[in-house]
């Protein structure tokens, strides 16, 4: 699924699957981009490839370039990303989900 | 340690093969042995003559004896020096039931009938040895059996270890004749200075006072300067009120650095709230190891955790944005020094190379462990794991100069854009790590997870002491105060506590207390409470938290040079002291001296003592006030002073343990009668 669009020399973006429309990338939130960083670590996560000769708008070439780089750099280390959540603090998991001997609270 | 053996046959019975006996022989056994007494136990006879004919040869105690066939197995009798005519009776009796046959066993009701006073003798059965006396065939006597002869040294060791047995004994059972076949180290050293047969019926009522080897008991050591001794074992230390114990007792506290010294009433536990309390946080300090064992994995993920903020994260995002917008807005009008790509160039994301490195680790460890290589190279071998650990190797170094390539490239794109950005009215675009802010939600999101499985109520260790139960749990603070003590502070937690149930936000009020210690964060998160149940189950009472304290404060004292207890029975009962205490002093004592001052006869006697103290405040007759201290073995029939002075044991134990001899009969009277 595309996320972030070039089109007819302008940057889009959307963060819902479901969605059909996309937004031009100017419009974009600190909440669309907290959801497009969760998203970009996801399966199904594609992107136009920046490139300046598409993108004439010079304000969505600055906005679309930076996002993109930064959602590319995350989406590069999505396998590193994914082997460290699945670690993340497993000591501590593992020794607090294992019941131990049972209390009769009563 | 005084050696003994005290079943030595002189004369040849029908229960014996043909003999002849042989003074110098016998002289020579007790010489080459270095035996202090012997007793003469023929077989169901005792000849007189011959006894007081050994008792001149000797210079050593002789016991006049009797091995008894009784109730198919063989009992030894043994009495004082100065009951023969009596003995010889009794004896002679017993030879007219049992002399003419080896086949021939009086029952336990014809014993009595001849030995009416059968208490006052000293009884040694056959116990692990052949042919073995019953106690079931002996119900009546048995109750006055304390000790029991084995045949072997093997069984000698395996039967002092076991409690449920009596004291066990070996001695020769040899048949003194010419030549002699003596048997090896077939004698028993008992732990006496006295050779009397209540000093050693003293002893035989002791495990820890028998042994196979000189070294095996304790002996007595020097401990003030005035010359006063105590053993290395357990001490007594009888006296009246104001003679001195407590006295002497401190100045035997001053000559060891590592001593545990428990004071009168010193544990003793009420039933009130704050003592409850007191002992809780005695409990959690005790405990405090349980404690930070089971947190230590959360304490690590709190650590972590607290560096994040959230907040922080989303305004740097926020911020971002509003830059990136900016300088888009400003895309046409950009400067010369906005104008160069470089102003709105992103650094290079730098690899983190950690997990690279746990693997190559992981590699080692299995290339360097001995202990399992043969199922590793089982399923793994050993070349192919050489050539992983070295391409493994080649990929970091690989990676590892890509990443000082970046750094290097990013540290001169910073250097240049700061240069830029100062020079231009344009607005630059800020670096954010995009990657960091997603792994903190991440991160917060797993405490959450952590925070609440942490808290959820469980009994995270049990460990039984005696007939108390010490547990510890786990469950969620109940509310603001709990937080206060656990932290031993009078810091407000009620504001955070609100948030009790929202782990991240509660962090967040806990890092706000600014006397909080960072590191102290983790304990508010679940409360590990620990509690004393007793034999029931339930929660400990005010006396048996007293007790349960003893216990604990014994089983610690095994760390200490010495331990030194000033009357433990005013804080506890009897039955306590003699079911729970005098067994755990007893195996302390084998370890580490013990001194006990006390009046209570549950710990003065029935503990078995291995030395006594007696203090004494005699009052001159010009008024002034003297000091005595008197000293000696339990067995002992006088204890002395450092001048020399005695005074009789028995009284001394009668008067300190039991109110006076006259109390003490009035009491056994009574008891007799209850028992009727």
């Amino acid at each position: 699924m595309k996320y972030l669009m070039i089109d007819r020399s302008q940057g889009f973006y959307k963060t819902d699957k479901e969605e059909s429309k996309m937004t031009p990338i100017d419009q974009i939130t600190k909440e669309d981009l907290l959801k497009l960083l969760d998203l970009c670590v996801g399966e199904d996560f594609e992107m136009d490839v920046f490139d300046a000769k598409n993108l004439k708008n010079a304000a969505h070439q600055i906005i679309y370039k930076n996002v993109y780089l930064k959602l590319d750099g995350v989406r590069k280390q999505r396998v590193r990303f994914l082997d460290e959540k699945t670690a993340l603090y497993s000591k501590a998991i593992e020794e607090y989900s294992i019941e131990l001997v049972s209390v009769d609270t009563q | 340690m005084k050696k003994l053996d005290l079943h030595i046959h002189t004369v040849p019975t029908v229960s014996d093969h043909t003999f002849v006996f042989s003074m110098d022989r016998l002289k020579q056994y007790v010489s080459d042995n270095c035996i202090d007494a012997i007793a003469i136990t023929n077989h169901n006879l005792f000849d007189r003559m011959q006894y007081e004919s050994i008792c001149t040869a000797l210079d050593i105690t002789v016991f006049p004896g009797i091995e008894v066939d009784l109730a198919n197995g063989h009992l030894l009798v043994i009495t004082n020096a100065n009951d023969l005519d009596d003995f010889e009776s009794k004896c002679n009796r017993i030879y007219a039931m049992n002399g003419a046959s080896s086949k021939s066993f009086i029952s336990e009701e014809e014993f009595i009938s001849i030995f009416p006073d059968y208490k006052k003798y000293l009884m040694i059965p056959h116990y692990d040895k052949s042919p073995k006396l019953s106690p079931h065939l002996v119900p009546t006597i048995q109750a006055e059996i304390t000790c029991g002869e084995v045949s072997s040294a093997r069984k000698f060791i395996s039967m002092k270890k076991n409690t449920d047995e009596p004291v066990p004994v070996l001695f020769g059972d040899i048949r003194i004749s010419d030549p002699i076949v003596e048997p090896q180290d077939r004698q028993t050293y008992i732990d006496t200075d006295e050779l009397t047969l209540s000093a050693i019926k003293y002893a035989l009522r002791d495990r820890e006072k028998v042994s196979l080897s000189p070294d095996g008991g304790h002996r007595l050591f020097e401990v003030l300067d005035n010359g006063l001794k105590i053993s290395t074992g357990l001490t007594v230390i009888l006296g009246k009120r104001s003679s001195g114990k407590s006295y002497t007792l401190d100045r035997i506290d001053e000559q060891f650095d590592n001593a545990k010294y428990i004071r009168q009433f010193k544990l003793l536990s009420k039933d009130d709230a704050a003592d409850q309390q007191q002992f809780e946080n005695l409990l959690r300090s005790k405990g405090s190891s349980i404690a930070e064992e089971f947190l230590a994995p959360f304490k690590a993920v709190v650590e972590d955790v607290s560096a994040i903020n959230l907040d922080q994260d989303e305004q740097d995002i926020e911020q971002y944005l509003k830059l990136l917008k900016q300088a888009a807005l400003e895309a046409e009008k950009q400067d010369a020094f906005a104008k160069c790509k470089l102003f709105h160039e992103t650094c290079f994301e730098v690899k983190s190379l950690d997990s690279l490195e746990r693997l190559i680790d992981a590699v080692d460890l299995l290339l360097k462990n001995t202990e399992y290589k043969d199922t590793i190279e089982q399923y793994l071998p050993r070349k192919s794991l050489l050539e992983l650990g070295i391409a493994l190797r080649a990929q970091f170094i690989r990676e590892h100069n890509l990443g000082l390539k970046a750094r290097y490239v990013n540290d001169m794109v910073t250097s240049i854009q700061n240069e830029l950005q100062v020079r231009s009215s344009n607005t630059a675009v800020p670096d954010v790590d995009f990657y960091s802010i997603l792994m903190n939600k991440e991160k917060v999101s797993r405490f959450i997870q952590i925070a609440q499985a942490l808290k959820r109520e469980r009994v995270i260790e049990k460990r039984d002491l005696y007939s108390y139960q010490v547990i510890a749990k786990v469950q969620p603070y109940a509310g603001a105060q709990e937080m206060q003590r656990t932290g031993k502070t009078k810091m407000a937690f009620s504001d955070a506590f609100v948030y009790y149930d929202h782990p991240y936000e509660f962090l967040q009020k806990l890092k706000e207390k600014e006397t909080l210690p960072v590191a102290d964060r983790y304990k508010y998160f679940a409360n590990v409470k620990h509690e004393v149940l007793n034999q029931y189950g339930t929660p400990a009472s005010g006396g048996e938290r007293s007790e349960y304290n003893l216990l604990q404060v014994l089983v610690d004292a095994a760390r200490s040079d010495v331990l030194i207890l000033d009357e433990p029975e005013s804080s506890f009962d009897n039955l306590f002291l003699k079911d729970g205490v005098n067994t755990l002093l007893k195996d302390l004592s084998k370890k580490i001296p013990v001194i006990i001052a006390t009046h209570n006869n549950t710990i003065g006697a029935s503990v078995h003592p291995d030395y006594l103290i007696y203090t004494h405040k005699e009052i001159l007759t010009d008024g002034s006030v003297k000091y005595h201290l008197y000293s000696g073995y339990p067995s002992s029939s006088e204890l002395v002073d450092l001048e020399s002075n005695a005074v009789s044991r028995k009284n001394v134990m009668l008067d300190c343990l039991e109110a006076g001899e006259s109390a003490y009969m009035e009491r056994r009277s009574t008891y007799e009668i209850l028992n009727d």
